[in-house]
């Protein structure tokens, strides 16, 4: 979930502004439909007194009709999973705490994705600096986050 | 009485004067860790009708530039968001960090968009070390930690190493590492990221 999703997520919300584009929608329209959204929000932006960027029209390679997937949802857990399973439901606040362990998990294996990849990436360095033992201390380093934070990441799932 | 009364007086002065300095003191260092927790965004913003606008319209811009995406109009989202950029960002004492994390998060989609296209309305590698350094600001280093600024701050590596500065990425990679590690110690401990 983006930042401003959540920001956003915490805020009274007017009916338009839940108002999401219809999934069967034409990519035009939807844009369409975004762009709308997107001026009243800027409007509301400036009404409180901060000047939002520059309306320009934004150019667009094609403007034929191209199947389009519908707007990611934010990826949350659906309240509604599970809703037609025969099987007794758990208590809700079973329910809860495994969305929340299921997310904290999430979190940590995201996190130790990007810590791998910034292992990849500063171990990436070190041929091109063999005389320099800061390169290689800091790759050993970057090794043992990614190695602890996947220990963490496969202990959680 | 009088015997009594003056060393009692003269006693009871300096105590006074104790008290408020003491007052004075306590006084003064609540203000001034009001004023640096201010500065630092760490209290509640004093618009928090900013910030929600600014949220919103960034909500729904993200949803546009996921949009173009899927088209496969690169160009066009790279535009969207660098239209963003010349938004007016509110500060930390008006809209809180969350700004300025909303702020990292806009510029981190910019250059990852630029540094997986370079071809699409190509920018030099200086040019993109601009892009990076003004997403960031002067005072990202005070901001919590947070997995927006971290990524920003990883980009700004892979943008100095295009230019050739190896020192330099070395360090945004390191930073960014540093700040990863308390996102995960945050995340195990169950602490709030």
């Amino acid at each position: 979930m983006s930042l401003a999703t959540s920001i956003t997520g915490c805020a009274k919300r007017s009916a338009e502004s839940s108002a999401s584009p219809a999934m069967d929608m034409a990519p035009g329209d939807e844009l369409a439909v975004l762009e709308q959204q997107l001026t009243q929000r800027e409007a509301q932006l400036q009404a409180a007194g901060y000047r939002p960027a520059p309306r320009e029209r934004v150019s667009r390679d094609g403007a034929e009709s191209k199947p389009v997937a519908p707007i990611p949802a934010v990826d949350e857990p659906s309240p509604m999973a599970g809703a037609t399973s025969t099987a007794p439901a758990p208590p809700a606040s079973k329910q809860m705490e495994d969305a929340n362990e299921g997310g904290r998990c999430r979190q940590v294996c995201e996190i130790t994705t990007a810590i791998c990849e910034l292992e990849g990436q500063i171990c990436g360095l070190v041929p091109r600096h063999p005389e320099d033992p800061r390169y290689q201390a800091a790759c050993s380093r970057a090794a043992d986050d990614c190695r602890f934070a996947t220990e963490a990441c496969n202990a959680c799932t | 009485m009088i015997g009594l009364t003056r060393p009692t007086v003269a006693n009871r002065m300096p105590a006074r004067g104790t008290w408020m300095s003491l007052l004075a003191g306590v006084m003064l260092g609540a203000l001034l860790m009001l004023v640096g927790l201010a500065q630092a965004g760490r209290l509640a913003p004093s618009r928090p009708e900013v910030l929600v606008a600014l949220a919103q319209t960034l909500e729904v811009e993200h949803q546009r530039v996921d949009l173009l995406l899927a088209q496969k109009d690169i160009a066009g989202a790279i535009a969207a968001l660098e239209r963003l950029r010349g938004t007016e960002w509110p500060d930390r004492a008006v809209a809180g960090e969350a700004a300025e994390q909303l702020r990292h998060d806009v510029y981190g989609r910019l250059l990852r968009l630029r540094l997986d296209h370079p071809k699409v309305d190509p920018r030099t590698p200086d040019q993109l070390a601009v892009i990076a350094s003004e997403g960031l600001g002067d005072d990202y280093k005070t901001l919590g930690t947070n997995a927006f600024t971290a990524r920003l701050v990883a980009l700004r590596g892979e943008v100095s190493e295009l230019r050739g500065d190896d020192e330099a990425a070395l360090l945004a990679y390191d930073e960014a590492l540093t700040m990863n590690r308390g996102l995960l110690q945050q995340a195990l401990t169950g602490a709030a990221p």
